[in-house]
């Protein structure tokens, strides 16, 4: 099994002064589920601003898809970004176009022909159970169906891995297990899967690899683990 | 880059000026003020610049040579005379063609030529008659002709009239410049800072297509698109304001100025519409670019 991604003794302290994280190794398999959990301030959004190259770590290193980050340079972080799918609390959708275009915005942005983004578009819009809503307007949908839309954008260039950061932080509880259950799939069809949240009765019900952050550190790191582990 | 990207980044870069009408409306407003200005200001220039090639073509500087110098010296010293970087034409005058021009000049005082050409006298010199390609290194130049070995004699052309336009002329090139160089850093400035605002807006937009994978220039494409369509149009403004300034204003107050003649705007249209828009994209370009520059280092 290929390594997706892997963190060397990984520290990152922001110019404020704020150690945000504390000498982090970790190493995630190719296909694995992995939900990120802790306290607010754990450090949590960091590690994934360190993983999209948005932040560079202040010492150690960092390893995605085989690629050491740190010998990235500025122009080739485009290329790193497309190989991941991101998704957001905020969904950042665009409230100018319809669920259409905004999954569509992201293959026009990679360089895809108008041909191949008729085909894929609408394959992920089903996938993600919004096929009636492809004309919509994101300000005519519900949060789930919004995060669902943001999914499928995230989805759309078939990436290796899909990075969530708190999907289900501003939607209502069954909608969240909806995305969960949908992220799940993504994972059944070899999509390695990296998902921070808050959700206790989630992590718990899904069984999986469970990292537990605390103030920087790894301070447990078990498969099939459970939310607030210490 | 593909055809389809081409009318994607043009398409995108009209959606930008749309989504953000009014402050892309206030940036032409102040772009074409400054560019009004600036066409103003050179269209003066122009003008005098026209003026003085006139001057410069009918402008002639004789060079008398010595009698003692023989004809087989001739090629010589004009070939000295064209090694001078200034010295545009040279055109040699035997004292002969000299006394004819004379007889057909002074036709009234006949009798005086005639007495002369009955005893074979030519009173006149061999001279090089000589233009300069720049007018306002006049004196350097007569100074080096002078040097010239079997130089007599030069006859400069009114030379106080010449001094005094040369005067005026370097001082209305020297205020232009300044002027024009001064407010087009300053319109540069107040684009940058107008645009900025609107980039708030675009801000999320610009976020997003970051985190899915957009290159730099993907992102700044658009930008640069809507920064011409900017450009232009304030270009387009200022153009047709000085047209109607110069048509309506100047041309009437400028002939009661005898010594400076006045173009007709045809004559110079082509040159203005082509320094506005070249001003214009420059600065709507530069404008547009940088004010996205901020985003870039994430
Ligand atoms: N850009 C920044 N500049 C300075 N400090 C920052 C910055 N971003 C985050 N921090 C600090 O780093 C620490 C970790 O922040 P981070 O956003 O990674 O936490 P988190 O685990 O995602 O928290 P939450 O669960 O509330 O989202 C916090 O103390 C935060 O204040
Ligand atoms: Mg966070």
């Amino acid at each position: 099994m290929l390594t997706m991604l892997e963190f060397e003794h990984v520290s990152k302290v922001y110019g404020n002064g704020t150690c945000a994280l504390d000498d982090v190794s970790l190493k995630i398999e190719e296909g694995e589920f992995v939900f990120i959990v802790g306290p607010s301030g754990a450090g949590k959004s960091t590690l994934i601003k360190l993983l999209m190259k948005e932040e560079d770590p202040t010492e150690g290193k960092i390893i995605v898809a085989g690629q050491d980050l740190s010998s990235l340079r500025h122009r080739d972080v485009p290329y790193l970004r497309r190989k991941m799918g991101v998704v957001f609390q905020d969904f950042r959708l665009i409230n100018e176009l319809n669920v259409f275009d905004n999954v569509a915005f992201a293959m026009n942005v990679t360089n895809s022909s108008k041909r191949s983004i008729e085909r894929r578009v609408p394959y992920v819009l089903s996938l993600m159970n919004l096929a009636d809503k492809a004309r919509a307007f994101p300000s005519e949908l519900s949060g789930g169906e919004q995060q669902r839309v943001a999914l499928a954008r995230a989805l759309v260039n078939n990436p290796m891995l899909i990075v969530a950061d708190e999907p289900t932080g501003n939607i209502d509880p069954h909608m969240s297990w909806e995305i969960m259950g949908l992220l799940n799939e993504i994972n059944m069809r070899k999509t390695t899967v990296l998902v921070v949240t808050h959700e206790k009765n989630l992590v718990n019900a899904m069984k999986k690899r469970v990292i537990y952050l605390e103030k920087g550190r790894v301070r447990s790191d078990r498969m099939e683990g459970q939310y607030s582990e210490r | 880059m593909r055809g389809s990207r081409f009318f994607y980044f043009i398409s995108q870069g009209f959606k930008y000026f749309k989504t953000n009408k009014y402050i892309s409306l206030a940036a032409i407003g102040v772009l074409a003020a400054c560019l009004f200005i600036v066409g103003n200001f050179w269209m003066i220039y122009l003008n005098v610049d026209i003026n003085l090639h006139r001057l410069e073509e009918e402008n002639q500087t004789v060079l008398f040579l010595d009698d003692s110098v023989e004809e087989e010296a001739f090629p010589e010293i004009e070939k000295q005379i064209v090694a001078i970087e200034n010295v545009d034409t040279c055109v040699f005058v035997s004292k002969e063609e000299a006394f004819a021009d004379y007889r057909e000049a002074y036709a009234e005082e006949y009798e005086i030529y005639s007495e002369l050409t009955e005893s074979g006298i030519n009173p006149l010199r061999n001279s090089f008659a000589v233009t300069m390609k720049d007018i306002t290194l006049y004196q350097e130049t007569v100074y080096q002709l002078s040097k010239i070995e079997g130089v007599a004699r030069i006859r400069k052309q009114n030379q106080t009239t010449l001094d005094g336009i040369m005067t005026v002329a370097k001082t209305i090139y020297f205020v232009c410049y300044w002027i024009m160089g001064l407010l087009l850093v300053a319109s540069l400035y107040i684009i940058m800072n107008t645009i900025k605002i609107a980039r708030f807006t675009n801000q999320r937009q610009i976020n997003i297509m970051k985190f899915v994978g957009a290159t730099d220039w993907f992102i700044r494409w658009p930008f640069i698109v809507e920064g011409c369509i900017i450009g232009l149009l304030a270009a387009l403004l200022a153009y047709l304001f000085v047209w109607y300034t110069y048509v309506n204003v100047m041309v009437k107050l400028g002939g009661t100025i005898a010594v400076l003649e006045l173009q007709p705007f045809e004559q110079v249209s082509r040159q203005m519409l082509l320094m506005m828009c070249s001003c214009g994209l420059l600065v709507g370009v530069v404008g547009s670019a940088f004010s996205i520059r901020r985003y870039f280092d994430v």
